[in-house]
């Protein structure tokens, strides 16, 4: 198993993106990005240009398609034979989103908050989704500095009322990454814990299936958790219990590229149901590992880098919840 | 002699009750083809009226019940003008070839065995029914004219002709 850095939400020319496929993952590699899903909306017309040129050999990048449909944006990642958009209607998304998953897929909710029409095409969610686990991700983040805006603010909170119905959506950060974004700008990082596997897109799936996935704007985040002699990480779940929380913070991998987002680390939190502090712990410098200790861990437990960026008090990682029955 | 043949052509006009709806045009291909040519236009593109323009975001916002400072991508003169956003995509006989989700309003689309567009999928261009789709997301002037032509290339079928 092993962290790597991917951008979930991509778009290029064959929507409405600025690049190739070939520039998009150049633009990756630079960015120091490990793995992309390609993403364009309502086609998946560039996966023919990555195999054509064997660009998914010398890069990892996942099978996708947003359906940009007039009541809301689904990233729908590795369907193994094509679900149509188009008759996509607010009413009948529980049964278009058991087909993506009958077709082999994963279905995530992109920007749920977004601004819609006039502003942005059917960006804001509108749907009745009646049964929420039939949703499999969120991007809690999306767009440029991602933890500053409203939109993202009200995603982190329905994700966290559907953590604690027991519906545990695997968040994600979705740039939406259109090729013509100020880099300098900071912007949002998923980590996916891959399991070794031939195909990157089932690799990819297993993990956002499973939980095994972190946002960041920056630092790298480790969480491990142990209760009842067993042990733990993000994703995973444990019988409730006293817990021991053991957390590090890791400065190196992509520095080159938000070391100028003008970031720093204050604070460890552990976060649980209802979104409430269970605790915490100053930051203690990169690659230290902290133990925290929670008397009665239950219900689910994420934990929270925070701090400033460019001066503001926000989240710099989030991770995806250990769960506890 | 060519072998251009048109295969599909419509003039209509949009208006904003039409958002958020597919309009679907079947059409049929006789004989393979070699190569189909799909232009698309439509005018106008941009909403040019400030006063009101300014009305539909700053309510989109309030809509949303979003963060004026942070939600809209910068200052708002950055989303002037509003525009109109029409889409198209296309199947054969039943199968998905692509979508052109793009905001140009004027797109010049080639499909052909080994090579198409960005947006479609290269392949056979099989006889059959087609169906062509103006996805209409968003109107927002009085009204706009749409124009859609496509138009086919025989695939060389002299060699077994009577």
């Amino acid at each position: 198993m092993k962290w790597v850095a991917c951008e979930l939400h991509t778009h290029t020319v064959h929507s409405d993106g600025q690049l190739s496929v070939g520039g998009l993952v150049n633009r990756a590699k630079s960015l120091g990005l490990e793995m992309i899903a390609l993403t364009d909306h309502n086609t998946n017309s560039g996966l023919a240009e990555l195999d054509n040129q064997r660009l998914s050999v010398s890069f990892p990048v996942i099978r996708g398609i947003e359906w940009t449909t007039y009541f809301g944006h689904v990233l729908v990642i590795g369907s193994k034979k094509y679900v149509d958009w188009r008759d996509v209607v607010p009413h009948n998304i529980d049964e278009k989103l058991t087909m993506v998953h009958d077709a082999g897929g994963l279905a995530g909710v992109a920007h749920p908050y977004a601004l819609g029409d006039p502003v942005c095409c059917s960006c804001h969610w509108e749907f009745y989704l009646k049964d929420w686990g039939l949703a499999d991700f969120i991007e809690i983040w999306s767009g440029s500095l991602p933890q500053l805006v409203m939109r993202n603010k009200k995603a982190i909170k329905k994700w966290t009322s559907l953590l604690d119905k027991e519906i545990y959506l695997t968040a994600i950060s979705g740039r939406d990454w259109h090729g013509d974004e100020d880099d300098t700008k900071p912007f949002g990082v998923t980590y996916l814990m891959l399991d070794e596997m031939v195909d990157v897109t089932e690799a990819a799936k297993d993990a956002l299936k499973n939980h095994r996935a972190y946002v960041t704007v920056g630092p790298t985040v480790s969480l491990s958790a142990s209760s009842n002699g067993k042990n733990t990480g993000i994703g995973g779940t444990l019988l409730r219990g006293e817990t021991t929380f053991r957390i590090a913070v890791g400065g190196e991998h992509r520095k080159e590229i938000w070391r100028n987002f003008d970031l720093v680390p204050q604070k460890i939190v552990l976060v649980g149901v209802g979104g409430r502090e269970l605790s915490s712990a100053d930051f203690v410098g990169y690659e230290n590992e902290m133990i925290i200790t929670v008397p009665e861990a239950s219900g689910w437990v994420r934990m929270e880098l925070r701090g400033t960026m460019r001066g503001e008090e926000c989240a710099l990682a989030v991770t995806n919840p250990i769960t506890f029955e | 002699m060519s072998r251009e043949i048109i295969l599909l052509e419509k003039e209509f006009v949009l208006t904003p009750k039409d958002c958020k709806t597919n309009v679907f045009f079947e059409f049929s291909v006789s004989d393979e083809l070699s190569h189909m040519f799909i232009d698309i236009g439509y005018e106008p593109k941009f909403f040019y009226d400030f006063d009101k323009s300014m009305e539909l975001i700053i309510g989109c916002v309030e809509k949303y019940d979003l963060d004026k400072k942070t939600d809209m991508y910068g200052p708002i003169e950055n989303l002037l003008p509003l525009s109109n956003m029409v889409t198209f995509s296309l199947d054969m006989n039943v199968s998905y070839r692509g979508a052109a989700h793009r905001h140009s309003n004027c797109q010049h689309l080639v499909l052909a065995e080994k090579s198409a567009s960005a947006g479609f999928m290269a392949g056979r261009l099989e006889q059959g029914l087609w169906r062509a789709a103006v996805n209409v997301c968003s109107v927002i002037t009085e009204s706009c004219f749409y124009r859609l032509k496509i138009t086919g290339i025989k695939a060389n079928t002299e060699a077994g002709a009577l």
